[in-house]
């Protein structure tokens, strides 16, 4: 026992001086480090070991890995996922790195609705610009000879659907790049007679060069491991994430998806240690005695950038409103009457509206569950003297969800939960196991977001509360939690809105009855009725718009009662 | 007086409990970092501290100890012949003012204030207009931090570190965010209320002039260990070693010979020191043949003209820097040109006009303002 305490306490004073609140954030520490591993680490290890584990003989083994690598149709899958996720990297990071430089660095009109709308596609599932896109230029599209011989259905579908669903990933990373600007140092440069390509090259690339290479490791592995544009439009082209899903759903076979899946967690694994490496040798870009960069007057470049910017906007829109639309008409293209009968989900395979009231709720839940869960966990990490060991262990698996594409999760959650001998074992099939996958797959992002909010605050704040003899939740009541309410508002979108349009992390732990509106998109695709799919996944954008319109207005009239403290100081 | 502070001592009652508060061996260690070395420093009741030393001497790790905010790897602190070592914070009886201040930022003066207070409404409402009134705000009950000044959320937080009448008040630098005309007039009102209220003050700061203007005691630090404790006049005309005379003020060293009788000779010639002036054990321990001598720049006396004395050399004027209030002027020894130092002359000073470059002067060394140091080494 003492041994145990010991090395529960390694690494710490000798003396310990714990008030007895400081004692309950210590074990709350303990909790969450025991809460995150079992719904995080314990589901990644899980599809570790069905991936290394031979099935026939239980032991220990590398064959079911060899076999997969060997299987004829591995090579195809990996080289064509290669190909489309470099190729959407190739289109996405240019459009998006202009795109944010005239969102940032230009004085064109409309910038703040430009920037709305650009970041639309995060409202929609991924599946959508596939089904917009077979109403375009599918076997009876209305744009089909823009094509040619080519067909839609393959690499180029996939391409232009990936760069729809990461567009909006790339350009959030490249707008914090560019936003920060130092004019101190453009003036220096034309002082030094530098011309506008030289200061372009040289001042504004070198320091957006970071957000860079972040925006297209984000952008390679959300590509790579999305399966679900693939399913739509992919017609024959093999990408592994597809092949993952296939070898689960249509053939049952755990062990191959698992091997498929863990080939895919090494991209996201990779890129993550590629950005750690990168952000170690990076230096803050903005000093605190940088002078904010006001770009000035040139119409030719802001004319130029708008009308690049318009035409990026109308690919954007349409790949989101034409199945909009199409859900909205009788029989595409050749009868044009406005109908609601696709709506009439009931009448179709997938989950009718059933799917939909299930996807709210999930939704609803994960926000709820995921705002309250991060923000505990960020203050735990951030404000109080946790155990180390249970501090590393939170820290750790607070950011290991971001290397984790949700297909893995998901499989994760399988292994996991179905085993018979896991005592959480009845949480299979309910929608909380669903609820509990969602939040740990947007965790990382959720974590980011209440961490920065939380470092923002003076951090003798709960130094001051101790020695006013209050403990510590006192001070997240009264202080903490109010100042951090919008923070915790645009997690709470955040989360309503990924666990709307997330398909990947949940195919797997649905059952019939807690299928989701997601779901049912690819369900009724998969089964004809593509109609009906828009239809679906126009309402997920519509009540995605909406939730994210009360939310965002809520936190805004919020701010507006805090103004009398969030005031300058003078 | 408005606040009724139950354990107030008398200024004849303050040196009753000469260890009030005493630190005994305290010692930290960040790693392979040694903050807090074996300190043991003992406070009297009702007496004003300040912990003065340079970033990293581990004076704000002193404080953090005692507020329990940090604990010690060892060594033991008592308060009031109670022993608080291993007590959290809210058990050790005292209030503190951060240098950020740390104030809510979203709840009003008032809240701010009553935040501790555990009591009813109307009293909690009479105490805050009471501390409001101490500190010089009444009225801004319903202020937020943001729409204060600088000066003013000092006063704040410092009305709320006092709002349970602690018997201890510990302030990390908390006047080094403000301006210095707020500064000065803050510390003057900080003076006074802590001799109004008579509360036992620690306070850390890297700023001489408010140790030496606040302070009754002042503990120089360097290094994690107290290099010196004393009155400020102590710490200015005595100090006990090379870093202590270096940190507070300004320092001549002049470099001294010593003969085996311990006669001390500048460029040739015999000084005249009182026994205090010579390091403790020198003459037991037997004389270094040579040393340095601490002389501050004010108390370097220039005449016009010569007269016979003691410690009378002959200097060049080098040159002459006009500070406004004083004149610094850097010379040299006639007999050993290698031999440089600074003097500051006010205006009144005799010697003033005699100050001009290339001007030879007489100076004098006034016995009780010198002291001896070991070579630097």
């Amino acid at each position: 026992m003492k041994a145990l305490r010991f090395w529960l306490e390694a690494g710490e004073a000798a003396v310990p001086l714990w008030s007895p609140d400081q004692r309950v954030a210590r074990g709350l520490g303990w909790l969450a480090a025991i809460g995150l591993t079992l719904f995080i680490a314990l589901p990644l290890l899980a599809i570790l070991l069905q991936a290394v584990i031979d099935s026939e003989s239980g032991q220990l083994s590398l064959a079911p890995v060899q076999a997969v690598l060997a299987s004829p149709g591995f090579l195809d899958s990996l080289l064509g996922s290669l190909t489309v996720s470099l190729a959407t990297v190739a289109l996405v990071l240019p459009t998006a790195l202009v795109f944010a430089f005239a969102l940032t660095r230009s004085r064109m009109p409309g910038r703040g609705l430009f920037k709305l709308l650009a970041l639309s596609p995060l409202l929609a599932p991924s599946l959508m610009p596939g089904i917009s896109l077979v109403y375009l230029f599918g076997n009876q599209g209305l744009l089909k000879s823009w094509l040619g011989d080519a067909s839609i259905y393959g690499p180029i579908g996939i391409v232009l659907g990936e760069a729809f669903y990461t567009f909006p990933h790339a350009l959030l990373i490249l707008l914090t790049a560019l936003a920060v600007a130092d004019a101190r140092l453009y003036e220096a440069a034309e002082t030094l007679g530098a011309s506008r390509l030289r200061r372009l090259l040289t001042v504004t690339l070198p320091n957006a060069r970071y957000g860079l290479i972040s925006a297209g490791l984000v952008v390679f592995t959300l590509a790579m491991t999305d399966f679900g544009v693939a399913k739509v439009i992919g017609g024959q082209y093999k990408v592994l994430a597809l092949e993952a899903y296939k070898q689960v759903i249509g053939q049952q076979n755990f062990g191959k998806g698992a091997v498929i899946g863990l080939m895919l967690l090494l991209p996201a694994v990779l890129s993550l240690l590629v950005e750690r490496w990168v952000a170690g040798s990076r230096s803050a870009s903005l000093g605190g005695r940088s002078v904010a960069f006001h770009p000035p007057e040139n119409r030719w470049r802001d004319g130029a950038l708008w009308l690049f910017c318009g035409g990026v906007l109308i690919g954007l829109l349409a790949l989101l409103g034409v199945a909009m639309a199409a859900s909205f008409i009788k029989l595409w293209p050749y009868s044009l009457e406005l109908t609601l009968a696709h709506y009439d989900f009931d009448q179709m395979d997938g989950g009718g509206w059933q799917a939909f009231r299930n996807s709210v709720q999930m939704a609803a839940w994960t926000a709820l569950v995921g705002t309250l869960g991060v923000f505990g966990v960020a203050y735990l990490l951030e404000k109080m003297p946790l155990p180390p060991l249970a501090r590393q262990i939170c820290r750790t698996l607070a950011l290991l969800p971001m290397a984790v594409p949700g297909l893995v999760l998901g499989l994760g959650y399988i292994f996991c939960f179905n085993h018979p001998a896991n005592p959480l074992h009845g949480l299979y099939g309910s929608l909380a196991i669903l609820v509990l996958a969602t939040v740990a797959h947007f965790y990382t992002t959720a974590h980011l977001t209440i961490s920065t909010a939380l470092r923002q605050l003076d951090g003798e704040i709960e130094a001051v509360s101790a020695t006013l003899c209050r403990p510590f939740w006192v001070t997240v009541w009264r202080v903490t939690l109010p100042i951090c309410l919008p923070a915790l508002f645009d997690v709470a979108r955040f989360f309503f809105v990924s666990a709307l349009t997330t398909v990947s992390c949940v195919i797997f732990l649905y059952t019939p009855d807690t299928v989701l509106a997601g779901v049912a998109v690819l369900n009724m695709d998969d089964a004809g009725e593509t109609a009906g799919a828009a239809a679906m996944a126009t309402l997920i954008v519509a009540t995605a718009l909406l939730a994210s319109l009360l939310l965002s207005a809520a936190g805004s009239l919020l701010n507006r009662r805090a103004q009398a403290w969030r005031g300058q100081p003078h | 007086m408005l606040l009724k502070q139950p354990q107030l001592p008398t200024p004849a009652a303050t040196g009753a409990v000469p260890d009030w508060l005493r630190f005994d061996r305290i010692s930290k260690r960040f790693g392979a970092f040694t903050a807090l070395n074996g300190v043991d420093l003992t406070i009297r009741r009702g007496e004003f501290v300040c912990l003065l030393g340079p970033s990293g001497c581990g004076k704000t790790t002193l404080l953090r100890v005692l507020a329990g905010l940090t604990a010690q790897d060892s060594g033991q602190l008592y308060l009031g012949g109670r022993d608080i070592s291993r007590l959290p914070p809210a058990a050790r009886d005292y209030g503190i003012v951060f240098q950020s201040y740390a104030l809510f930022p979203n709840l009003n003066v008032a809240d701010n204030l009553a935040y501790g207070l555990r009591t009813d409404r109307a009293s909690k409402a009479r105490r805050v207009g009471e501390l409001l009134q101490l500190v010089g705000l009444p009225g801004c009950e319903h202020k937020y931090p943001a729409e204060l000044s600088g000066g003013q959320q000092q006063r704040v937080a410092l009305a709320r570190a006092l709002a349970q009448s602690p018997s201890l008040l510990l302030l990390d630098e908390p006047l080094s965010a403000l301006d210095a005309q707020v500064r000065e007039h803050l510390r003057r009102e900080l003076r006074q209320l802590q001799q109004k209220l008579g509360v036992t003050t620690l306070m850390v700061t890297h700023d001489q002039d408010e140790a030496l203007t606040l302070a009754d005691t002042i503990a120089v630090m360097n290094h994690g260990v107290i290099e010196q404790v004393g009155s400020p006049e102590m710490i200015y005309h005595q100090p006990a070693s090379r870093f202590v005379a270096n940190f507070v003020g300004r320092a001549n060293w002049l470099p001294v010979e010593v003969s085996e009788q311990g006669e001390v000779r500048l460029a040739g010639i015999t000084l005249a020191l009182p026994a205090t002036a010579l390091p403790q054990g020198w003459a037991d321990m037997g004389w270094p043949s040579t040393a340095e001598l601490f002389c501050r720049p004010e108390d370097v006396q220039v005449a016009p003209h010569w007269a016979p004395g003691d410690n009378g050399l002959m200097a060049f004027v080098e040159r002459v820097d006009f500070l406004g209030n004083v004149r610094r002027a850097l010379l040299t020894l006639v007999t050993a040109r290698q031999i440089s130092l600074w003097a500051e002359l006010g205006p009144n000073d005799a010697g003033l006009e005699a100050l001009v470059p290339g001007q030879l002067v007489p100076l004098h060394l006034p016995a009780n303002r010198l002291r001896l140091f070991a070579e630097a080494a």
